[in-house]
C-alpha cells in the first residue's frame, strides 16, 4: 500500500522537485521509504511513497523500471495473484530481478498490452509510462478500493492517490464545483468521475485511462464492469453456498498473503465473522482479530458478538474502547479526508485502524458483502414496494408524494420510505438514502448557489445508471456497487486506514466473488421482503457460532445522536453557524439543529455539513463561483 | 409585449432580405430569449443592449421520456447481437447523415449493427444513393420522420448526431434524457450541452474519426453507460416545470421593468 503521483505533458520541461512535495503529501500512505523519476526529456515525472508489504528489500523501491528499460510504474495496492501470473510470464520467457508484484504488472504490461489489467486480481491504482509509445496508463482496480484522482488541460495531466497531492500544484484551482457539490449534499458523497473541486476528476472503478504525450489526447475506458445478467446453471441451493465457500476461502486464503503481521477486522457483523471463520480456516498460525467497543452504549456496542466469534475461532483477540472521541479528531478527518464523505462511521474506522496498526500491517475487513449479497435495509425495502407500489393508484401515489414532501420536514423518520414507495422505479432506488432532496437543497444553499444549478441531477444521474430490464434488487445492489460502494464505503476505509499507515484488504471484493453474486445469485438468494443476505447467512449457519444473532446489522457505527448532545453538538453549532460557513443559508442550518433536538434525524445532515465546512477551511476551498470556468486552467499544469 | 424566442444559430441565417427584416423587428422586442448562449450571440451582435437578452434552455417532458418503455425499432428486424445505431434529423448537408453512411461502411467487420435513420429532406435520394454505394443497404435503413423515438433510444446502443451546426438540438437532449450513449460533433451546439465525460466528441466531417467513436462507444459498453448516465443527470435542468418558472420570471421581470430599463445587460438564465 502507497501513494501515487506524477505529470506527464506534452511540451513542457517538468520539475522533480513539485513531483516529490506532491509525493511528500502523501508520507501517511507510505512512511518506509520513497522514490522520484523524471524522464530524459522531462516531459513524464512520477513519484512513489512506499509502505513495503511484499519483498520489504530496497528492490521494491518505486517508481520501478523493467528489464528493457522502456516502462516505468509507480503503483498503490496489491495483486494477489502476482505469483500465479508470474508462473505464466516465465512460462512466456519473462525473467524478474525481484520478488514483488509491482516488476509482474511491468512485466505483465509487455506481455500483454492493456489486456493485462484483466488479468490482475487485486486493488490499485497504477500509473505506467510507456516509453516508445509515448503513452501514460492510468488504472484502477474493479471495485475501485484504491484511489486516483487526476486533472488535464489538454496537454498535461498530472494525477495522484490523494487530493491532497495535485493541490501542491499552486497551479491547481480550489474552487468548490456546483454541480458536485449538488451530488454531496444529496447522498452525502460524489459518485462517479465528478470531484468536489472544479476540473479534477476521479477515475471510476474498473477503468483504464490513457494519455497521448505526443497529442494530449486522454481516452477513458472501462476494461471490467458487473455482470449485466444472471446466468442460468444447475447449481441448487446448496451447491451454492459451497461454491460460497470456495470463493471465499480462496479470497481471504491470497489476502492473508504477506511478509509483514495480518490481522482481522471484527465487528460482530455478519460479513466480518465469515472473514474471520476463513481467516481462521486457512491459517496455520493463530490469527489476530480487533474489535472497538462502546461500552454504556446498547445497540452500538457489538463487542460481544465479537468476542464469541473471536472465542469461537481461538483468536488473539484485541478490543478497544472507543469512547467518545474528541471532537479534535474531527478536523483531522477532514484534512485526511481530502473530498469530504458524511459518513461518520469513519471515525471508528480511524479508531480501529490506529490500535491495528501498533500490531499488525495488515488487516482483513468485511467490506463488499452487503452490495454483493443484498444486505442493506433499503434491498429488502425495494422489494416490499415492489410489490405494494403496483397497488396503489398513480394519482394516489403522486398526491402521496407531493404531500409527503411538503408536510414533512426533512429528517421526518420515514419521509425517504415513503417518497420511495410513491415514486416510479428506478426513481423509487434512488429515494433511500438521500440526504436532501432537491427543494431542501435549494434552502439549504440559497444564498451562495444559484437556484438553476440545483435541478435533480444527482437524482437523474443515479436513475441512469439502473439498467431498464433488470430486477429492481439487481438495480439497487448495482447501484449500491457503482456508487456508495465505491465512493464512500472504500473512501472511508482507505483514508481512515492510510492515515494510519495501515493496509485494509477486503476479501468480498475478489472480482471472481463479485461475479458471483452479480452474475450467478439469483435475487432470491441475495433478499426478500423480510430478509437480506440470504445466501451469506445460509454459509454463516454452517461456520459461525449458533449462539450468534445473524439478523443483526451493525458493523463499527458510533453512537452519533448520544455524542451530538454532548461536545460534538456545540462543536457542530459553533462550526456550522460562524460566519465563515457563508455556503449555507444559516435560517435552515438552525433550523436543522433545532429539528435535530427535538427528536428529527437530522444527525448525518449535520454531520454532512461539518465535514463539508471543515474541510473547505483546511483546503482553503472557495465558495461557489458561477464565473469560475474561466479561472481553471489560466495556469499550465506542473 | 414582443418577446421573441431565437432557437438557432448564425448559421442558420444566410444573408437575405428576410433576415434583415428579422433582425428589424428583434430590435422592437421588449426581450429576446435565446435556447443557447450561441442564440443569444447571435442577437448581442446585432441588437447590442438595447433589447434586454435571456437564455433558457428548451423544456423537455421528462416524466413522459422517463415513462416510455424501451422498444425495438417498427419494422427493423434486427438481429441477436446487433447493435443499434440512431441518426435523426432532417436530411440536409448541415446535419451530416451521409458521413455517418461512409463511417459506418468502415466499422470492423465484428461490430454488428443495425443502423436507422429518421427524418426526411432534400437530400434524400442522396443518402439512399450513398447508402448503396457502400454496400450498407441490408444494415442501414431510412425509416422516413417519426415525432417520437423515446422508446427507441432507450433501445439503442448508440445515437450519431454528427451536424456541421446546430441551435439547441433537441434530439440530442432526448437522447440524453433516454439513457443513449452518444456520439456527436465537436461543435458549439454540442460541447454546450456534453463534454468529454458525457459522449464522445469527433471533429465534424471526420469520417475516421467517427467510425472510431461509434466502434469505441459499441465495444465499450460498460464505459459508454457511464458517460450516458452523465449526459442524463445534465438534462435535469430541461424539466418543463423548471423551464416554465423560468419563463415566468422574465415575464415579471419584463413587465415590471417597462421600456425604460431596455439598456440592462443580458442574463444568462441558465
Amino acid at each position: 500500500m502507497c501513494g501515487i503521483v506524477g505529470i506527464a505533458s506534452v511540451d513542457r520541461r517538468l520539475s522533480l522537485e513539485l513531483v516529490a512535495h506532491m509525493r511528500d503529501t502523501l508520507r501517511h500512505r507510505g512512511p518506509d521509504d520513497e522514490g522520484a523519476w523524471l524522464s530524459l526529456d522531462g516531459r513524464v515525472a512520477l513519484g512513489h511513497r512506499r509502505l513495503s508489504i511484499i519483498d520489504l528489500s530496497a528492490a521494491g523501491r518505486q517508481p520501478m523500471v523493467d528489464l528493457s528499460g522502456q516502462l516505468q510504474i509507480t503503483f498503490n495496492g496489491e495483486i494477489y495473484n502476482y505469483q500465479d501470473v508470474r508462473r505464466d510470464l516465465e512460462a512466456r520467457g519473462h525473467t524478474f530481478r525481484t520478488a514483488t508484484d509491482t516488476e509482474v504488472i511491468l512485466e505483465a504490461y509487455r506481455e500483454w498490452d492493456l489486456a493485462c489489467l484483466t488479468r490482475l486480481n487485486g486493488m490499485f491504482g497504477l500509473a505506467l509510462f510507456d516509453e516508445p509509445r509515448k503513452r501514460l496508463l492510468l488504472a484502477r482496480d474493479r471495485a475501485g478500493e484504491k484511489p486516483l484522482f487526476y486533472r488535464t488541460d489538454g496537454r498535461s495531466l498530472a494525477f495522484a492517490s490523494e487530493l491532497k497531492a495535485l493541490f501542491v500544484d499552486p497551479a491547481c484551482p480550489r474552487a468548490l464545483d456546483p454541480e458536485a457539490l449538488d451530488f454531496y449534499l444529496t447522498y452525502g458523497y460524489v459518485p462517479g468521475d465528478r470531484c468536489l473541486v472544479r476540473g479534477i476528476h476521479k477515475l471510476p472503478q474498473g477503468h483504464a485511462l490513457t494519455f497521448d504525450l505526443g497529442s494530449g489526447a486522454v481516452s477513458v475506458r472501462a476494461y471490467w464492469s458487473l455482470p449485466t445478467e444472471v446466468s442460468v446453471d444447475a447449481l441448487s441451493d446448496q451447491e451454492r453456498v459451497e461454491e460460497l465457500d470456495r470463493l471465499l476461502a480462496d479470497s481471504v486464503r491470497l489476502r492473508m498473503i504477506a511478509d509483514v503481521p495480518v490481522g482481522v477486522m471484527l465487528s460482530g457483523g455478519i460479513d466480518s465473522s465469515l472473514v474471520t471463520a476463513m481467516a481462521a480456516r486457512v491459517s496455520s498460525r493463530r490469527i489476530k482479530t480487533f474489535t472497538i467497543t462502546f461500552p454504556g452504549h446498547g445497540t452500538f456496542d457489538e463487542s460481544p458478538y465479537a468476542r464469541a466469534v473471536a472465542e469461537h475461532f481461538d483468536t488473539e483477540h484485541v478490543e478497544l474502547a472507543g469512547e467518545p472521541a474528541t471532537v479534535d479528531l474531527l478536523p483531522e478527518l477532514a484534512r485526511q479526508y481530502d473530498e469530504p464523505i458524511a459518513d461518520s462511521s469513519m471515525v471508528p474506522t480511524y479508531l480501529v485502524s490506529r490500535l491495528i496498526r501498533r500490531e499488525a500491517t495488515v488487516a482483513l475487513g468485511g467490506d463488499g458483502g452487503d452490495e454483493l449479497f443484498g444486505g442493506y435495509p433499503h434491498h429488502s425495502w425495494v422489494q416490499q414496494q415492489g410489490r405494494m407500489g403496483g397497488w396503489i393508484p398513480r394519482p394516489a401515489q403522486r398526491a402521496a408524494r407531493a404531500a409527503a414532501t411538503r408536510l414533512m420536514p426533512v429528517g421526518t423518520k420515514g419521509r425517504n420510505y415513503l417518497l420511495g414507495l410513491t415514486s416510479e422505479a428506478p426513481w423509487n432506488i434512488v429515494q433511500f438514502n438521500v440526504l436532501f432532496d432537491v427543494e431542501a437543497r435549494r434552502q439549504l444553499l440559497a444564498p451562495s448557489v444559484p437556484a438553476q444549478l440545483l435541478t435533480g441531477a444527482p437524482e437523474a444521474y443515479k436513475a441512469a445508471l439502473c439498467r431498464a430490464g433488470d430486477t429492481p434488487l439487481r438495480q439497487s445492489t448495482s447501484l449500491d456497487f457503482q456508487t456508495y460502494l465505491v465512493d464512500d464505503i472504500l473512501v472511508k476505509v482507505d483514508r481512515a486506514s492510510m492515515l494510519c499507515s495501515l493496509e485494509v484488504r477486503a476479501p468480498f471484493l475478489d472480482h471472481r466473488l463479485i461475479e458471483f453474486a452479480y452474475g450467478r445469485v439469483p435475487d432470491r438468494l441475495r433478499a426478500t421482503a423480510t430478509e437480506r443476505k440470504i445466501l451469506l447467512r445460509q454459509l454463516a449457519k454452517r461456520l459461525l457460532p449458533s449462539s450468534l444473532d445473524l439478523k443483526r446489522k451493525q458493523g463499527f457505527s458510533l453512537p452519533m445522536g448520544e455524542w451530538f448532545k454532548g461536545d460534538w453538538g456545540r462543536f457542530i453549532e459553533d462550526v456550522l453557524t460562524s460566519p465563515q460557513a457563508d455556503l449555507f443559508d444559516r435560517r435552515t442550518v438552525r433550523h436543522l439543529i433545532a429539528g435535530q433536538r427535538h427528536g428529527f434525524s437530522n444527525t448525518y445532515r449535520l454531520f454532512a455539513l461539518l465535514m463539508l465546512e471543515l474541510w473547505r477551511r483546511e483546503y482553503g476551498i472557495r465558495n461557489v463561483d458561477a464565473n469560475a470556468d474561466r479561472e481553471i486552467f489560466a495556469e499550465p499544469l506542473g | 409585449m414582443r418577446i421573441p424566442r431565437e432557437r438557432s444559430s448564425i448559421e442558420a441565417y444566410p444573408p437575405s432580405l428576410k433576415h434583415r427584416l428579422r433582425v428589424a423587428i428583434g430590435g422592437l422586442a421588449n426581450a429576446i430569449v435565446a435556447n443557447s448562449p450561441a442564440g443569444d450571440e447571435y442577437w448581442r451582435d446585432r441588437v447590442g443592449d438595447r433589447v434586454p437578452r435571456y437564455i433558457v434552455p428548451n423544456a423537455l417532458p421528462l416524466d413522459d421520456i422517463a415513462a416510455a418503455p424501451q422498444a425495438p425499432v417498427d419494422g427493423v428486424m434486427a438481429r441477436e447481437r446487433e447493435s443499434l445505431i440512431v441518426f435523426a434529423g432532417r436530411f440536409e448537408e448541415s446535419k451530416g447523415a451521409e458521413i455517418l453512411v461512409r463511417a459506418l461502411s468502415r466499422l470492423p467487420a465484428a461490430i454488428r449493427f443495425r443502423a436507422v435513420f429518421f427524418g426526411d429532406g432534400p437530400r434524400r435520394a442522396n443518402l439512399e444513393r450513398v447508402v448503396t454505394e457502400h454496400d450498407l443497404g441490408s444494415r442501414a435503413t431510412l425509416m422516413g420522420y417519426r415525432s417520437n423515438l423515446w422508446s427507441v433510444m432507450k433501445d439503442a446502443a448508440v445515437l450519431v448526431s454528427p451536424s456541421r451546426f446546430e441551435g439547441s438540438p433537441n434530439v440530442v437532449l432526448e437522447a440524453m434524457a433516454c439513457n443513449c450513449p452518444l456520439v456527436v460533433s465537436n461543435i458549439r451546439a454540442h460541447r454546450e450541452i456534453l463534454d468529454d465525460r458525457s459522449a464522445l466528441l469527433v471533429d465534424a466531417g471526420d469520417v475516421a474519426a467517427l467510425a472510431r467513436a461509434i466502434e469505441v462507444t459499441i465495444r465499450d459498453a460498460p464505459a459508454s453507460r457511464r458517460r450516458a448516465a452523465e449526459a442524463a443527470s445534465r438534462v435535469a435542468r430541461h424539466a418543463i416545470p423548471l423551464i416554465g418558472q423560468q419563463y415566468l420570471d422574465i415575464y415579471r421581470e419584463v413587465l415590471s421593468r417597462g421600456r425604460e430599463h431596455r439598456t440592462a445587460l443580458p442574463r444568462m438564465v441558465s
